[in-house]
């Protein structure tokens, strides 16, 4: 971008004859090499708008896991659960504008992301043969799934807890004890006969069966137990 | 479910117990408040207000008994109940980040018989400025402020739990006088706990005395001072008399001075004392608020 401005303020010094000197300088300029330029630094940078769109959209599910550690233990903790408690407010109408402000915020994270990664990926035959792999999909899938039950856990924890940072922990924690939990099974039953293939199959389709099904079980426990409970 | 219990009760509780996990704080807890009628409930700490508040407000679930607030079971239906009751709390959580005017705005929302005059009328008497911010505010200001959002939509039940505690003088002053206007006004039932019994002696009709989280006395609170005497007797052997009245609040023997604090005075007992051998000189003495007090929890001590 300096280059080109520099590039065409030298042609106007030459146009009006006082840029020879700087002309002497630079020598005349390669059009091509300068777009070639421009274009590798559009590509550079749309590269690392990628990267960086790819990573935020697994850096969200610390966004998650801070929404659903705080939604209940959060407001026990600076104590507004109380000052809430004694209004005449329906638990359903707190209930649903937390999990309003979740979806919105992971659909706000989510939308701009995919929509960054869509366009450069489609700029860029580079970045579409590096993003368009067949594995992107399921590495977006686990991410997702990784979110749900970052949320679905911390929002259980947080039901019955007045500390967010147990909560969040809580959550932060589960996947890893579900890979952990996986491998050790693995180690357990099949370590003998299985390849290295075999038991990574294994512990993905492991991890894409049980998070989805604790998030959901934490997500139910945590809004019936919210819903029926009496204390702030 | 709602549970018609009496039509004259602005609250009734009956049999109330919490349990927590290595306490009992209310212990077969039941009172019937009038409608209409100002009631102030005494203890010392620990012996179960807050507790039996936070019932009443529906905001802890006891673990045996019932609680009716104008007849609506407050488990059952509490928002019902929370539409017709203001509750102002020992400590004051309004989102500190709010400011007067949007914590006003916040409840204004959620009830159907918020005045909007009465709100106004109220912060401008308290000098509340809707600007500020509520974490701002001196502590005085958030009982004022907290008193303003019980009160505006004009409930017909508020409860006060210990909120004039750490007040200054004029404080708590003005805090009585707004809650004085607002039983004289309306009608309302209040009940209070509090540890002043200045503030129950002036605003009370009847007073519960709550001990180790039993109720020890109920009643109208003239009736109580009029019925209830200590008697101070001379013995003449060091030795309280055999036959001792009935309904003996506390007594002590030191020396040879006998108190004893009765209640359901009446003059025969003062006459069946003096009539006792070993009893030489009787004086009845009248009680105030804060002796009667001291005497029922220093027998209550002295007993457990």
């Amino acid at each position: 971008m300096a280059r080109s401005e520099r590039v065409s303020s030298q042609s106007t010094d030459s146009d009006h004859g006082g840029g020879a000197t700087v002309s002497a300088l630079l020598g005349r300029p390669d059009r091509s090499l300068v777009v070639k330029t421009f274009a590798t630094g559009i590509l550079q940078a749309a590269g690392v708008f990628a990267g960086a769109a790819f990573y935020s959209l697994g850096l969200s599910q610390v966004t998650v896991t801070l929404l659903g550690g705080n939604a209940f233990a959060g407001e026990r903790a600076d104590r507004s659960a109380e000052f809430i408690a004694c209004l005449p407010l329906p638990r359903t109408r707190r209930l649903s504008s937390k999990l309003i402000l979740a979806i919105s915020a992971t659909a706000l994270i989510w939308g701009i992301n995919l929509l960054v990664l869509w366009i450069l990926v489609n700029l860029s035959p580079e970045l579409r043969s590096k993003f368009n792999s067949p594995d992107m999909p399921l590495m977006l899938s686990y991410v997702a799934i990784t979110g749900l039950v970052f949320y679905g856990v911390s929002w259980l924890i947080s039901s019955f807890q007045s500390s967010p940072t147990f909560a969040v922990v809580g959550g932060l924690l589960t996947p890893l004890l579900v890979i952990m939990g996986l491998n050790g099974l693995n180690a357990a039953a099949w370590a003998t006969d299985m390849d290295v293939r075999s038991v990574d199959r294994f512990v993905g389709i492991g991890y894409a069966i049980i998070c989805p099904i604790l998030a959901i079980v934490g997500f139910s426990i945590g809004t019936w137990y919210y819903l029926t409970r009496i204390e702030p | 479910m709602t549970t018609q219990v009496d039509d004259h009760a602005a609250i009734e509780l009956m049999g109330l117990t919490k349990q927590f996990s290595r306490s009992t704080a209310v212990k077969d807890l039941s009172l019937r408040v009038d409608r209409g009628s100002t009631f102030g409930l005494i203890g010392p700490n620990g012996a179960g207000k807050t507790t039996t508040m936070k019932m009443l407000m529906g905001i802890l679930r006891p673990t045996t008994g019932a609680v009716t607030v104008l007849g609506t079971n407050v488990f059952a239906e509490p928002l019902v109940v929370k539409q017709r009751v203001g509750y102002v709390p020992e400590s004051h959580h309004i989102d500190r980040w709010m400011r007067v005017g949007e914590a006003v705005g916040f409840c204004r929302s959620l009830y159907e018989s918020w005045n909007d005059q009465t709100c106004q009328q109220m912060l401008d008497r308290f000098e509340l400025d809707p600007n500020k911010k509520v974490k701002q505010l001196s502590k005085g200001m958030l009982v004022k402020l907290s008193l303003v959002l019980a009160v505006s939509h004009e409930p017909e039940v508020l409860l006060l739990d210990e909120p004039m505690a750490g007040l200054d003088p004029l404080a708590r002053e003005e805090f009585l006088d707004g809650v004085l206007r607002t039983i004289c006004e309306r009608g309302q039932t209040v009940i209070f706990s509090t540890h002043s019994l200045d503030d129950v002696q002036r605003l009370a009709d009847t007073v519960g005395i709550l001990y180790d989280g039993r109720l020890l006395v109920h009643r109208n609170i003239e009736e109580l001072l009029v019925m209830t005497k200590r008697i101070r007797a001379t013995l003449t052997g060091g030795h309280p008399p055999d036959c001792l009245p009935e309904n003996i609040i506390w007594q002590r023997v030191q020396g040879r001075e006998w108190l004893v604090a009765v209640g359901d005075f009446t003059v025969e007992k003062v006459q069946q004392i003096r009539a006792q051998e070993g009893v030489d000189r009787v004086e009845v003495i009248d009680l105030g608020l804060e002796d009667l007090f001291k005497d029922f929890i220093r027998e209550r001590k002295a007993v457990s």
